[in-house]
C-alpha cells in the first residue's frame, strides 16, 4: 500500500477548483485513498488499492478528481517523434524489455521536478518491484544526440560519469562507488554484460536500472525537453509504467511523442494511449448491484469513472465501452460493476436485509469446550488468554525440557518466534509477570496448541488443550488433582494416573493422565528448577489435557 | 463510640485484665494473667486494635539463653575454673589435667590460651603449674556460676542483675550462651478504651453457634452476642471468563440468532488457501497487503488438490473459464505449497466454499487467530483474532452486503451511524470497508467485505454470488469496553482479570 507525499496548493492548481481538505478527503474516498497525516501544506496520502498505479502521483489524483466533479480531463495524444530505440538481442537474458517517450515544452519548477521523481520512484519500487521487474529513467533530451538509440549489453569495463559524479569510471566501478550502485546493483550480479542506452555519439546515456550518466541524466528547472525509459523483465508492465509516467508528464503540461521500439522481429510504438473495447451486460451489473439501473443511467455512472461509452442502446442488454489505458486493473467485468457502485455512491445504496432462512449452529468443538470452560470458572478458576507464538525460552530451556517446536522463518522477534506445543509455559510466564499480586492464584487457558508431524500435509497436528494451575505458600498435588477429578466427573470421564518422569515436574509427584487407555496430559507439582527458572516464590502445581481426546 | 455488645469475650478478657492490672501490660502478662492461648490472645488484640480500643508498642530487645555446651558448664563449672581446680594441688601432665578436670579438648584449648595469657598458669618441664596469680583467682567468686541458673530459660538483658551483665559478651563469644532478637508488644489502652472500661464484663452471651447447641437446645434462654457487621471481610476472587473470550461468547450467540453456522481451519496454513485461491498474485504488490511468517517455504502436501491447483494456476495466468484476463505472471506452484501461519480467517471461508458440506443458500462464520509480522505496540500485535463471514445465495447481491454489515455494526459494535467506503482486496468486487461513528471517538474502520471475485468462486465450483466479510473482532472489544491499548486484551495483568467489570461496557 504505498503512500505519497503531495503540496495541497499543487493539486488544487491541477485540478483547477479551490477545494476544501474535507471536499478532498471525501473524494478520495472515490479513489480508494486518504489522508493519512498533514504537515502544513503537505499531505501524505496512503493509497489502498495496489492495482492503480495511475494514481500513485498527485497528477493521477488530480485527473481523477477533475472527472468526478465533472471538470474536463486531458486526451492523450502521442505524435511520433521520429527517434527510434534499437534494442540489442544480447539483454535476452537479462533486461530484454524496453519502452520510451519524448516529452517537450513542459515547465519544471522545484516542486514539479519532486513530484515527477517521487513518482519514477513509487513505479520502480512498488509496480516495479524494487526495479527487478521495472525501472524508469529521465534525461535532458536536447543532450542526446541523433534520431537513434541503442539498448544493448556492454562490458563490465565500458566507461562513462555516472549521475552525481566529475570523473569517468568502468561500470563495475560504478557499481561499487555509486549509492544506487550499492542498493540495486545485486540486480545485474553476475552478468556478463549490463544494459546501457547509448546515443549515436557513442556516448552511454545510462545503466539501467541503476543509474545515468552525469551529462544527459541531470534534470534541472532549465531542462525544457524530456528523454524517458521504462525497461524491465515484463514487456507489458515496462509499456503500462512508461504510459503511465507520460501521462503524468502530460498533465504538467508536457507534449509527449512517441518512440519506435524496434526489436529483433517486430517494432512497438511506445507509449501507448489507446483504450481497450469491453463489453458488459446491464443484466450482469444488476446480479451484483440490485439497483435496477436503467442503460442512460449506468452510462452516466461509467461516464463519472472515466469510461468512454462506444455502444449503449436502451432495451438491448449490452453496453460496449472503452477501457481507458491506465486502468490495467480491469481484468473482469466484476471491476467494471465495482467503478458503476462507487460511481452511484455506496452510501446511496439502500442496505438489505438478507432473506435467507438457515439454522444457526456452533462448532461441537465450541459446545464442548464452553463446557469445560463453565466447569473450571465454577471451580473459582480465572480464564487467561495468551498468545500463541512465544521464545523457546519460555516453551523449552525455562520448563527444563528439551525438544523442537514449529518455527517460523522470518520472525520479528524471538520473543515471538516459535508456535507453542503446550500452554503450561505459557500459563507459567503469566505467573511469573503476577508473581506480586495476592494468592491463591487458580488460572486456567483452553486453546490451541500446535505440534510438529511430519506426516500431515502442513507438517503440523493441531490441538486443543486445557491448562490449569494453582498456586500459593500450601498449594498441593492433592489440590489441583480434585480440581482434575471433578471436571473430569462432570464430563463423566473415567480418569486414571500413572507415575511417570516429566522434566518440569518433580520426580515421584508426577502422572500420565490416561482415558480410555490413552495417555492425554500430565498432571504434577511443578519442579523448584522450574519454579526458579521462572522467578517464583510460591510452589505451583498444574495440568494440562488434550481436551479433543475427551469426546 | 464503640458498641459494648459487640465485643467478643476474648476482647472483654484483655480489657478486664488491663483494668485490674494497669494499663501498659505486655502481651506476655495479659495472656497469662487473663488466662488466654496464644492464638485467642492474638485474635483478641487485633480486634480490638481494628476497633480502636488498644494501642500496641512494638519494641525489639535481646534474649539470651544457655547453648548445649552452656549447660555443661552450668553442671561442672567453667572450664578455667575446673582447669585451675584440678592443679590446685601440684602440677599435671596434660593428659592427667584433661581427665581431672573432665575437659574435652575444645574446652581445654580455649582454657589453657586464656589462662596463659591472664598469667594464671605457667608450661614447665611439661607439666602445668598454677601461679601466685593463679592461686589468688581461685580465692575469688566467679560471676559466670551465678549467671547460670538465671539462663535456663530465655531471659532478656534487662533482667539480669547489673552486677552481671559485664561477662554476657565473653559468654556469648565462647558460645555459652545465645542470643536473639524478641518483640515485646506492650498494649495501652485509648482514650476510647479507658471510657467504655468500667462497664466492660464477661458475658454469657452465645459467640459461635454451633451444631451442639441446635441439637442440646443450649442457646434456649441465652442471648447473642452482636456483630459488628461493618467490619471488613476479605475479598473472594471468583472463577471468571477472560473478558474478551466472554464477548466472543456473545458475538458467536448473536450470530448464530442471525442463522449463521460456524466454521473453523487450521492455524497452519498452505499459502494455496491462504493467497492462491483467493486470487492474490503470487508475484505482485497486491500479495503484499499484507506480509506473512513462513514456516517452510514450499513444504506442504497439496496432492489431494491437484485438479484444482490447476485451475488456479490458471486462473492466475490467463483467467481460465472465469471470463478474466488473469495476472498474466507465470504461477508456481511450488510456491501455493509454502506453509505458513494463515494471515487472515479468509482463508477458512475459502475452506468452507470448498467442503462437501457446504449448502446453498448457506451462511457461515468464524473466529480465530492470525499472524502478521507486525512489531508489536499499543494498535498492533503480531497475532490477533479476525471475524470473518460469507452468505451464499442466488439472491445475493452488493446490498444485502451492506445490510449484513450494517447489522454488524449495530449489533456487535453498538455504532450509532455506519458509513460504506470503497476498499480494495484482490479477492472481492466490489469491495467496500465498514466504518462507524464513535461517540467521542469519531469515524473508525472496523472491518472489509466484498463479493468473492468470480476469479475465486468459479473454481471451487461455486456459481453463486458469495457475498464476504472480515471485522476486527478485537477492534469491536475494545471500542466497547473502552480499552485503549491493544496489549490489554492478551494482557497477562491477573490484577486486571480479576477487577474487569462487564459493566464497563459503552453500551
Amino acid at each position: 500500500m504505498p503512500t505519497i507525499e503531495i503540496s495541497f496548493k499543487d493539486l488544487k492548481s491541477l485540478v483547477g477548483k479551490n477545494l476544501s481538505l474535507k471536499e478532498f478527503s471525501q473524494l478520495l474516498e472515490y479513489l480508494k485513498a486518504e489522508v493519512d497525516r498533514r504537515e502544513g501544506d503537505k499531505l501524505f496520502i496512503s493509497l489502498e488499492d495496489t492495482n492503480r498505479p495511475d494514481l500513485w502521483c498527485v497528477e493521477g489524483i488530480a485527473r481523477m478528481i477533475r472527472k468526478l466533479i465533472g471538470k474536463p480531463t486531458k486526451k492523450y495524444l502521442a505524435k511520433p517523434s521520429g527517434l527510434t530505440v534499437v534494442v540489442n538481442q544480447n539483454l535476452r537474458n537479462i533486461r530484454p524489455y524496453a519502452a520510451c517517450a519524448v516529452v517537450k515544452g513542459i515547465k519544471i519548477t522545484d516542486d514539479i521536478l519532486e513530484s515527477i521523481i517521487q513518482y519514477q520512484e513509487k513505479l520502480a519500487e512498488n509496480y516495479g518491484r524494487k526495479r527487478s521487474k521495472v525501472g524508469l529513467g529521465v534525461y535532458d533530451f536536447d543532450k542526446v544526440k541523433g534520431r537513434i538509440i541503442e539498448y544493448k549489453g556492454v562490458k563490465p569495463t565500458a566507461k562513462f560519469i555516472p549521475l552525481g559524479f566529475e570523473e569517468e569510471m568502468t561500470i563495475s566501478e560504478m557499481l561499487k562507488k555509486h549509492p544506487k550502485g550499492e542498493q540495486y546493483g545485486k540486480l545485474l550480479e553476475g552478468k556478463k554484460v549490463y544494459p546501457a542506452f547509448i546515443d549515436k555519439s557513442g556516448e552511454i546515456l545510462s545503466i539501467p536500472p541503476i543509474t545515468n550518466s552525469n551529462n544527459t541524466g541531470k534534470v534541472t528547472t532549465k531542462t525544457r525537453n524530456l528523454f524517458i525509459e521504462a525497461t524491465g523483465t515484463d514487456r507489458d508492465a515496462v509499456v503500462h509504467a512508461l504510459n503511465l509516467f507520460a501521462m503524468a508528464l502530460a498533465e504538467r503540461g508536457g507534449k509527449v511523442y512517441s518512440v519506435r521500439i524496434k526489436y529483433n522481429a517486430e517494432t512497438i510504438v511506445t507509449p501507448n494511449f489507446k483504450p481497450t473495447k469491453f463489453s458488459i451486460k446491464p443484466s450482469y451489473i444488476d446480479t451484483l448491484l440490485g439497483l435496477g439501473l436503467t442503460t442512460p443511467e449506468l452510462k452516466k455512472l461509467l461516464k463519472k469513472m472515466d469510461y468512454n461509452i462506444v455502444k449503449a442502446t436502451p432495451g438491448s442488454d449490452l453496453i460496449v465501452l472503452e477501457i481507458p489505458f491506465y486502468r490495467k486493473d480491469i481484468m473482469h467485468a466484476v471491476d467494471v460493476v465495482e467503478d458503476v457502485a462507487i460511481s452511484y455512491g455506496y452510501n446511496n445504496i439502500e442496505p438489505l436485509e438478507p432473506e435467507i432462512a438457515t439454522p444457526g449452529k456452533l462448532l461441537d468443538e465450541t459446545k464442548q469446550n464452553n463446557l469445560i470452560r463453565e466447569i473450571m470458572i465454577g471451580m473459582q478458576l480465572q480464564e487467561v488468554l495468551n498468545f500463541t507464538l512465544t521464545s523457546k525460552d519460555v516453551l523449552f530451556d525455562k520448563m527444563n525440557r528439551n525438544g523442537k517446536t514449529l518455527e517460523v522463518l522470518n520472525p520479528i522477534s524471538s520473543n515471538y518466534s516459535n508456535v507453542r506445543d503446550s500452554l503450561l509455559p505459557l500459563v507459567m510466564k503469566f505467573l511469573e509477570t503476577n508473581k506480586t499480586v495476592e494468592f491463591p492464584q487458580k488460572v486456567f487457558e483452553l486453546g490451541p496448541v500446535v505440534l510438529p508431524d511430519k506426516k500431515s500435509y502442513n507438517k503440523a497436528k493441531q490441538e486443543n488443550h486445557l491448562c490449569a494451575v494453582i498456586s500459593h505458600s500450601r498449594a498441593t498435588f492433592t489440590e489441583i488433582k480434585s480440581v482434575l477429578e471433578t471436571l473430569m466427573k462432570h464430563l463423566e470421564v473415567k480418569v486414571k494416573l500413572r507415575h511417570i518422569k516429566h522434566p518440569s515436574f518433580i520426580d515421584g509427584r508426577c502422572g500420565e493422565i490416561i482415558v480410555n487407555r490413552k495417555a492425554i496430559g500430565v498432571i504434577g507439582e511443578i519442579h523448584p528448577q522450574v519454579l526458579e527458572n521462572f522467578n517464583l516464590e510460591n510452589p505451583v502445581v498444574a495440568f494440562e489435557i488434550n481436551v479433543d481426546e475427551l469426546w | 463510640m464503640i458498641d459494648i455488645d459487640s465485643l467478643h469475650n476474648l476482647e472483654r478478657k484483655v480489657l478486664i485484665a488491663l483494668r485490674e492490672f494497669g494499663d501498659g501490660l505486655t502481651l506476655n502478662v495479659i495472656k497469662e494473667r487473663a488466662n488466654l492461648s496464644e492464638g485467642e490472645i492474638n485474635k483478641a488484640i487485633e480486634w480490638l486494635k481494628g476497633k480502636g480500643l488498644i494501642k500496641v508498642d512494638e519494641d525489639v530487645k535481646q534474649k539470651f539463653k544457655l547453648t548445649e555446651i552452656g549447660e555443661k558448664c552450668a553442671k561442672e563449672g567453667m572450664p578455667e575454673k575446673r582447669f585451675l581446680l584440678a592443679i590446685k594441688d601440684g602440677p599435671l601432665g596434660f593428659k592427667e589435667l584433661i581427665q581431672k578436670a573432665n575437659l574435652d579438648k575444645d574446652e581445654f584449648n580455649s582454657a589453657i590460651g586464656f589462662l596463659k595469657e591472664e598469667g594464671l598458669i605457667k608450661i614447665e618441664d611439661g607439666k602445668i603449674h598454677l601461679t601466685e596469680l593463679g592461686n589468688k583467682r581461685l580465692q575469688m567468686p566467679w560471676k559466670e556460676d551465678k549467671l547460670f541458673h538465671l539462663l535456663k530459660d530465655w531471659i532478656y538483658f534487662d533482667e539480669i542483675p547489673i552486677f552481671l551483665r559485664e561477662v554476657v559478651p565473653f559468654l556469648e563469644d565462647r558460645g555459652i550462651i545465645e542470643k536473639k532478637d524478641s518483640v515485646i508488644r506492650t498494649i495501652y489502652l485509648t482514650e476510647e478504651g479507658k471510657k467504655i472500661l468500667p462497664k466492660v464484663r464477661i458475658e454469657d452471651k452465645i459467640d459461635l453457634l454451633t451444631p451442639k447447641m441446635i441439637l442440646d437446645g443450649s442457646w434456649k434462654g441465652k442471648s447473642f452476642r452482636k456483630y459488628d457487621i461493618s467490619a471488613p471481610a476479605p475479598p473472594i476472587y471468583i472463577g471468571k471468563k477472560q473478558p474478551y473470550l466472554k464477548f466472543v461468547d456473545e458475538v458467536k450467540e448473536k450470530l448464530i440468532s442471525l442463522g449463521f453456522q460456524e466454521t473453523k481451519g487450521p492455524l497452519v496454513e498452505l499459502a494455496f488457501f491462504n493467497n492462491d485461491l483467493l486470487f492474490m498474485p503470487q508475484d505482485h504488490p497486491a500479495r503484499e497487503i499484507h506480509d506473512i511468517y513462513f514456516i517452510e517455504r514450499g513444504g506442504g502436501d497439496l496432492s489431494r488438490y491437484k485438479q484444482l491447483l490447476e485451475k488456479t494456476k490458471k486462473v492466475h495466468e490467463y483467467g481460465w473459464e472465469t471470463g478474466s484476463t488473469g495476472w498474466g505472471y507465470k504461477f508456481d506452484k511450488n510456491k501455493s505449497k509454502d506453509i505458513i501461519l494463515r494471515s487472515h480467517t479468509t482463508a477458512v471461508s475459502i475452506r468452507t466454499l470448498l467442503s462437501k458440506d457446504l449448502k446453498i443458500p448457506g451462511k457461515y462464520f468464524t473466529i480465530g487467530r492470525v499472524y502478521r509480522p507486525d512489531v508489536i505496540d499499543w494498535k498492533h500485535l503480531t497475532e490477533f483474532d479476525q471475524l470473518d463471514g460469507i452468505i451464499l445465495g442466488d439472491q445475493m447481491t452488493f446490498r444485502e452486503l451492506l445490510g449484513v454489515l450494517k447489522k454488524f455494526a449495530i449489533e456487535f459494535g453498538g455504532a450509532k451511524k455506519v458509513k460504506f467506503v470503497p476498499g480494495y482486496f484482490p479477492f472481492t468486487e466490489p469491495s467496500v470497508e465498514l466504518h462507524v461513528y464513535m461517540e467521542g471517538k469519531g469515524w473508525m474502520e472496523i472491518g472489509g467485505a466484498g463479493i468473492f471475485r468470480p476469479e475465486v468462486t468459479l473454481p471451487l465450483g461455486i456459481e453463486v454470488p458469495v457475498i464476504a466479510w472480515g471485522l476486527g473482532i478485537l477492534r469491536l472489544f475494545m471500542t466497547k469496553y473502552n480499552i485503549k491499548d491493544m496489549r490489554q486484551v492478551f494482557s497477562n495483568d491477573l490484577k486486571w482479570l480479576r477487577e474487569f467489570r462487564w459493566k464497563n461496557a459503552n453500551n
